[in-house]
């Protein structure tokens, strides 16, 4: 926070000043914002570095903390970091799609999450075969498409298909 | 005319049917629901589109009790009191009895908010004319407050993320000189980040990414169940508990930070000592089904009254309807009444229609919402994925809004690891724009003199109730940590 404070304040002081400005401008708020953030962070850190003093002047109250904290959070730290697999998903299909047009990328962004979200469990019962999952993420891009582009009629990129067809 | 209250009562149908469909999905809040449909509603009619977004929010608030009820686990966090007498009648075999309770409850509790909901926003909004730009500015003040009773443990991240959100608002062009701010050359910046763009991020997306962590084909078995409404009986025996939760629901809804998840666990609470049947609550009771369902569906009408009148939104819902207002350039609070005020009759008649549908769409829909929730998760959060990314390009044909949307989820994901309520950054996005350009519309009046905001009556009540608020919610926090201390030193002295 400490950083996004400085790096805004900063900013913020390149705002170029005209002669119409008030008297706050438009470099004030924006500074005084940065400045408010940088104390909170400031005040943040004191608050944790407090309370881990406190913890250590109390050996036993840290080591109950810290086992139920690790009982608490381990399962979710080994998958906390999945989101970003997801995000990239949305960053690949931001990508393909003004070349691949709607059809196809959402049939790959689907298609690819699915598989995502399943995970590499081989031999899980329950696991469909890829081309079931091919079969669904088609399916899909042709149900949102004609949701979208034939009964909203709001029109989604259409790609190289255009000038091809 | 006609054709106009067509397209309400259809809104209305689709918002309901919308809003139970993602209620009952575990893990997607009423907010959420409504979130993933504001892409769509950019192309509708102003009045069409926030009657089907404040339709989503009633059908929501019933959707959860459906897997409530059916697999223990609520659909919305409102629904987590009904899960304990909702799924004791389910192991009794009166699973479809307990539905219809739900659905009833919420059904009265609906009407009640709007009956609410009528009375109080049109007398709030007659203070529209008196309002000038210190009075705005006050208001905005007043709006931001309310992060401090929405902070949840701890006040200093609740307000690091209120500045964050204002940070966000000063993206653009400057509201009074026109000069250019963080726009870093980029022209789809010049008119501000589009808090459309923030909400569908920090509450649908964010959502998405915190699920990724759920991996695995399996599915909830699908249950069978046909809703079977309370008969005159029943009707008397629940009566009490609506009421309850409707008064409950009434004060709750209006009050910053209360919504339908306090006020539902506090009607279970008045419900189970005010019954004759206490013995039964834990173990089945209708009353205990009633009391939450009324209160919470009440919530979903009297959240807007804050919201309407003020322009401050009070809970995650009642800000994505906001959101729903601002992309339709719709402003809501005092002067919405004076400028649109077809557009809150049309909602109130939509809330009306919506509730009545909450019954029919209710009884209907059950087969198809069990079918849906039983999916394999991957599918579900794949066909979420797309709808999203389909709705946020479907608002400007935009892919830079994609991407846009795509951070903001990431940054919404960021603030639940370091536990960051998500609600301040909203409320910092959407009332940035009105504090800053009234604040500095305010000082060009007065020539720089910061008095004007003291010489204003509005502005003098308005800043006065927001201080009463943070430093009342100083003192309750400082009171929480104390207390907290004190549970710790015991534990502490136990344990040695």
């Amino acid at each position: 926070m400490l950083a996004i404070a400085s790096a805004y304040y900063l900013l913020g002081t390149n705002i170029p000043q005209s002669a119409l400005d008030d008297a706050v401008g438009p470099r004030g708020l924006p500074r005084a914002y940065a400045v408010v953030l940088a104390a909170l962070a400031i005040l943040t850190i004191a608050r944790a570095l407090l309370s881990r003093a406190r913890a250590a002047a109390s050996p036993s109250s840290k080591h109950d903390e810290d086992k139920s904290g690790a009982d608490l959070y381990a399962p979710r730290k080994r998958t906390r970091w999945r989101f970003i697999g997801l995000a990239l998903i949305g960053i690949a299909y931001l990508a393909v799609v003004p070349w691949l047009g709607y059809l196809v990328s959402m049939a790959l962004l689907i298609a690819g999450t699915a598989w995502y979200q399943g995970g590499s469990i081989a031999g899980a019962p329950d696991k469909p075969r890829p081309s079931g999952i091919l079969l669904v993420a088609a399916s899909g891009a042709v149900v949102l498409w004609l949701l979208f582009v034939a009964l909203l009629g709001i029109p989604q990129p259409s790609g190289v298909w255009s000038q091809i067809f | 005319m006609v054709a106009d209250l067509l397209a309400i009562v259809a809104a209305a149908f689709g918002g309901v049917a919308w809003g139970i469909l993602g209620g009952a999905l575990p893990g997607i809040s009423p907010s959420i629901t409504m979130a993933l449909l504001l892409p769509f509603t950019y192309g509708l009619d102003s009045t069409v589109a926030i009657v089907m977004l404040a339709s989503t929010y009633v059908g929501a608030e019933y959707g959860g009790s459906i897997p409530a009820i059916l697999i223990r686990t609520p659909g919305t966090n409102a629904a987590a009191a009904t899960v304990i007498d909702g799924y004791a009648m389910k192991q009794q075999g009166r699973a479809g009895e307990a539905l219809g309770i739900s659905l009833y409850s919420g059904f009265i509790g609906g009407l009640f908010g709007l009956v609410v909901l009528v009375l109080l926003t049109e007398r709030l909004s007659t203070l529209a004319l008196a309002f000038t730009p210190p009075a705005y500015f006050a208001l905005g003040i007043l709006g931001l407050s309310v992060i401090a009773a929405l902070s949840g443990e701890s006040l200093v991240k609740g307000f690091t993320a209120g500045v964050l959100g204002l940070m966000v608002a000063s993206i653009g062009t400057d509201p009074v000189t026109g000069t250019n701010r963080f726009t870093f050359d980029q022209p789809e910046l010049l008119s501000g980040i589009p808090p459309i763009l923030v909400m569908v991020g920090v509450y649908a997306i964010a959502e998405l990414f915190a699920q990724s962590a759920d991996i695995g084909w399996s599915s909830s078995p699908p249950e069978r169940a046909r809703i079977t409404m309370p008969g005159p009986t029943m009707w008397r025996r629940i009566a009490l508990p609506q009421a309850i939760g409707s008064v409950i629901g009434t004060i709750e809804g209006v009050v910053p930070g209360g919504g339908g998840t306090v006020s539902s666990f506090l009607a279970y609470n008045e419900a189970r000592r005010w019954s004759r049947h206490r013995e039964e609550f834990g173990h089945g009771s209708p009353e205990g089904i009633a009391a939450p369902e009324a209160a919470n569906n009440t919530v979903a009408c009297t959240a807007l009254i804050p919201m309407l009148s003020l322009g401050i939104p009070s809970s995650n819902s009642a800000a994505v309807l906001l959101g729903g207002f601002l992309v339709h350039g719709l402003i809501p609070g005092p002067m919405l009444f004076v400028q649109h005020g077809e557009v809150v009759r049309g909602l109130y008649v939509g809330l009306l229609i919506a509730n009545i549908a909450m019954l029919i769409v209710g009884y209907l829909i059950m087969s198809p919402c069990i079918w849906v929730v039983s999916r394999p998760r991957p599918y579900l959060t794949a066909f979420i994925y797309a709808l999203v990314i389909s709705g946020v390009y479907s608002i400007e044909g935009s892919l830079f809004h994609v991407g846009v949307a795509l951070a903001f989820g990431v940054v919404g994901y960021a603030m639940r690891m370091w536990n960051l309520p998500v609600l301040p950054i909203v409320l910092g996005v959407v009332l940035g724009f009105m504090v800053e350009s009234n604040y500095r519309r305010a000082l060009v009046l007065s020539g720089g003199d910061h008095r004007i905001f003291l010489q204003d009556r509005i502005s003098v009540v308005l800043l006065g109730v927001a201080t009463v608020f943070v430093i009342g919610s100083l003192i309750r926090h400082a009171k929480e940590r104390r207390g907290r201390r004190d549970d710790r030193g015991v534990a502490r002295q136990q344990h040695t």
